[in-house]
């Protein structure tokens, strides 16, 4: 079995579109702004067709949905990004128009805590195996999260049952895998710089194996986690019946290394990657925050199991 | 011990009587209560706490009477300690003044420095804060730059701190300054008590995000100091600092053998709630916790009885230090495992500083705070297994890249 591990051109073209659109709408350093969800942005996004990709109305597929995703991970923009992938995979077209072209949010997650709930339109209960489509009962209340998302807790409804959902699952993984792992690279490549710029003790602190070594071992995990995120892409697009394992396998190592590569950053920024304006805080917060999705860590363990007939 | 045991009842008592009326409890989950209130009244609320116990003769317990103390041992200190670990004591803005400061100008000051200075300092009615690091001075502290020249008969202060914690609150700060503008490094430095009211000081808040402003930058121009304003000899400012670094590791590494996370015993009931306990991997990591936990309160006691025979601070503190910041990341990441989404969450009535989240924000600065790690590992490397320091690079570098 080979696996197809490099963007093709038209996903590579994308994937400029969307590293363009983030650096028009971030404000240098990424998207620190306290507008949660940015208009110009979101449209954006719509307009690009990244909201779309992986629907039969869309087109596109897996590997669309990673080249973009890294992209968005190295910028940390935000929006729910891995609940309308994960939505496109189990919604009916004409659910799904209305979040493909921006207009509606999707939340995507297990009740009561729900991911975009005071803005979402449409809501998707999701477990480890089945999904349904819901209606929150009442006005969600309010929730601030880490990464400055608006999250709601929400009694839902189930209005209608959406079937098997391991592919929108697979999906739903690997999307942020690849955010996850853009994410990493980006945090790598930043506090590598500032390593070089950043003179203590008379030289470069890069020049301290402590802080370089550290740094070279966040890099190797990275573009590991990289090509698993591609590689989880690839198999869903190929039909693959191993792309489940493959998404969560992807899934995981792509939360190891963002985790570390989070710390590192932090170890070399030193306190003005603690300060709020500085170049890491929100990548990091976020990071946390995207660790959790679509679905807890353990179930994406139980799948890798289940693949080996454990 | 007897009188240990009376020493013990009065401070339960006192804990018991002004816990729940001063909201001083902690939740269910063992968390403090929100510390989000505005700044005047997180002060007044701290203020109050330290003159109720000093009308009950329990401030500053083991600081000689004759600097405002109870003149009692650190044994007792330590049982008043263990004690209010309990409870959660709004202390920490003192944290800085009594923890640090105070046991520098008792080292280094003069008697007339220390019966100006300490009765204040210990009673909390002049809050005090650390002016030690500097852009370009932060884990190599002998790279500071800020200025003090000789000026009539005092000196002049010119330059920029930052990282400052409570500059916004201090009356006093201990300012590290270069002194001889011809000297470079660990020479030439000298310490000082500044009046932070005094002009050509100028504090602005940095946020943090852990999502609240509790550190500075601080700017100094041409701010005016008396001659008497040094502490310790002047040109020895570096010696001066390091008895204020070795305080604060041990006051970090002392202060809560479950660092800043949530402890494990919380963790483990979560768990229990969630269905997760059955599973071996989750026992594995929270017995794991459990484990580092005693190590890192293990490690604290070590450092506490190494006071109570009178020994200074070593490089024990770091070590108590480093490992009361891996049990906090742990705990952190124990956390995210377990809790999910509530972990990263709050409700947006309610506030940060209340939810399982807050550790998800703080856990990040540990690292850094009060040394880095890196500088803590060093400090291990050199003083206790007397390890070669890293060799020098003498050839001139230039920083790289662009930016």
């Amino acid at each position: 079995m080979s696996l197809d591990l490099s963007y093709r051109s038209e996903q590579s073209e994308l994937a400029r579109s969307v590293d363009g659109l983030c650096r028009r709408c971030g404000t240098g350093a990424g998207f620190t702004d306290s507008d949660p969800l940015p208009e110009q942005y979101w449209r954006g996004l719509a307009e690009l067709g990244v909201l779309g990709l992986g629907t039969a109305a869309g087109g596109g597929g897996a590997l669309e949905i990673a080249a973009a995703m890294e992209q968005l991970g190295a910028h940390g923009a935000p929006g729910p990004l891995v609940g309308t992938f994960t939505a496109g995979a189990l919604l009916d077209p004409s659910e799904m128009e209305p979040i493909s072209d921006g207009s509606r949010l999707a939340s995507v997650g297990q009740p009561p805590l729900m991911p975009w709930a005071t803005e979402a339109g449409v809501f998707v209960e999701i477990d480890s195996s089945e999904a349904w489509l819901s209606r929150p009962v009442g006005a969600p209340e309010p929730v601030d999260t880490t990464a400055g998302e608006p999250w709601g807790r929400a009694e839902l409804e189930r209005l209608r049952p959406l079937g098997d959902a391991t592919a929108a699952i697979a999906l739903g993984q690997t999307a942020a895998a690849a955010y996850l792992a853009g994410a990493a690279q980006n945090l790598v490549e930043i506090a590598s710089q500032y390593a070089k710029d950043r003179v203590q003790f008379n030289r470069p602190i890069a020049t301290f194996q402590a802080i370089s070594h550290p740094l070279a071992s966040c890099s190797v995990s990275v573009a590991a986690s990289r090509i698993m995120a591609r590689g989880a892409a690839s198999a869903i697009d190929d039909g693959d019946p191993d792309a489940p394992a493959a998404a969560a396998r992807a899934r995981l190592s792509a939360v190891a290394s963002a985790t570390a590569a989070a710390y590192q950053a932090h170890q070399t920024f030193g306190a003005i990657g603690f300060t709020i304006e500085g170049p890491v805080a929100h990548v990091s917060l976020r990071i946390r925050q995207l660790s959790l999705q679509p679905i807890p860590q353990a179930s994406a363990r139980a799948r890798i199991l289940e693949s080996l007939g454990i | 011990m007897p009188p240990d045991d009376d020493f013990r009842r009065r401070v339960r008592s006192f804990l018991a009587r002004h816990g729940p009326a001063e909201g001083w409890l902690r939740d269910e989950h063992g968390r403090p209560p929100p510390d989000d209130a505005p700044n005047e009244v997180r002060v007044a609320r701290a203020r109050r706490c330290l003159s109720l116990l000093f009308e009950a003769g329990l401030g500053a317990i083991s600081w000689p009477q004759r600097y405002g103390g109870q003149g009692l041992s650190n044994r007792q200190q330590v049982i008043f300690n263990e004690e209010a670990t309990g409870y959660a004591l709004p202390l920490d803005i003192f944290i800085i003044g009594v923890g640090m400061c105070a046991p520098t100008v008792l080292a280094h000051g003069t008697e007339e420095q220390r019966t100006r200075h300490l009765p204040p300092l210990l009673r909390g009615t002049e809050i005090w804060c650390q002016l030690f690091s500097e852009p370009q001075a932060g884990s190599d502290l002998a790279g500071v730059g800020c200025r003090a020249e000789p000026d009539g008969d005092g000196w002049s202060v010119s330059g920029q701190k930052v990282w400052t914690s409570g500059a916004h609150n201090a009356a006093y700060g201990m300012l590290l300054a270069r002194s001889d503008p011809n000297s470079s490094r660990h020479a030439g430095m000298t310490m000082f008590i500044v009046d932070m009211s005094l002009p050509g000081i100028d504090i602005r808040p940095l946020r943090q995000m852990s999502g609240v402003s509790r550190f500075n930058e601080v700017f100094f121009d041409g701010c005016r100091l008396d001659h008497d304003a040094a502490l310790g000899e002047v040109g020895q400012g570096w010696r001066t600092a390091i008895t204020t670094l070795m305080n604060e590791r041990v006051s970090i590494g002392t202060s809560n053998p479950a660092g800043y996370g949530h402890p494990a015993s919380v963790l483990a009931a979560e768990a229990r709630r969630r269905g997760r306990i059955d599973d071996p991997a989750m026992t594995d990591r929270i017995s794991q916790l459990i484990i580092r936990e005693r190590i890192t309160a293990l490690l604290g006691q070590r450092v506490t009885e190494a006071l109570l025979a009178g020994v200074q601070p070593g490089p024990e503190g770091s070590l108590a230090k480093l490992s009361g910041t891996q049990v906090s990341k742990e705990s952190a990441s124990l956390a995210l495992e377990i809790l999910g989404s509530e972990a990263v969450a709050w409700d947006a009535a309610d506030n940060l500083a209340a939810s399982w989240a807050t550790v998800q924000c703080s856990t990040p600065g540990l690292s850094i705070a009060g040394g880095t790690d890196e500088i803590m590992r060093n400090l291990l490397a050199e003083r206790i297994l007397g390890l070669p320091r890293e060799p020098k690079i003498t050839a001139r570098h230039e920083p790289g890249g662009n930016q």
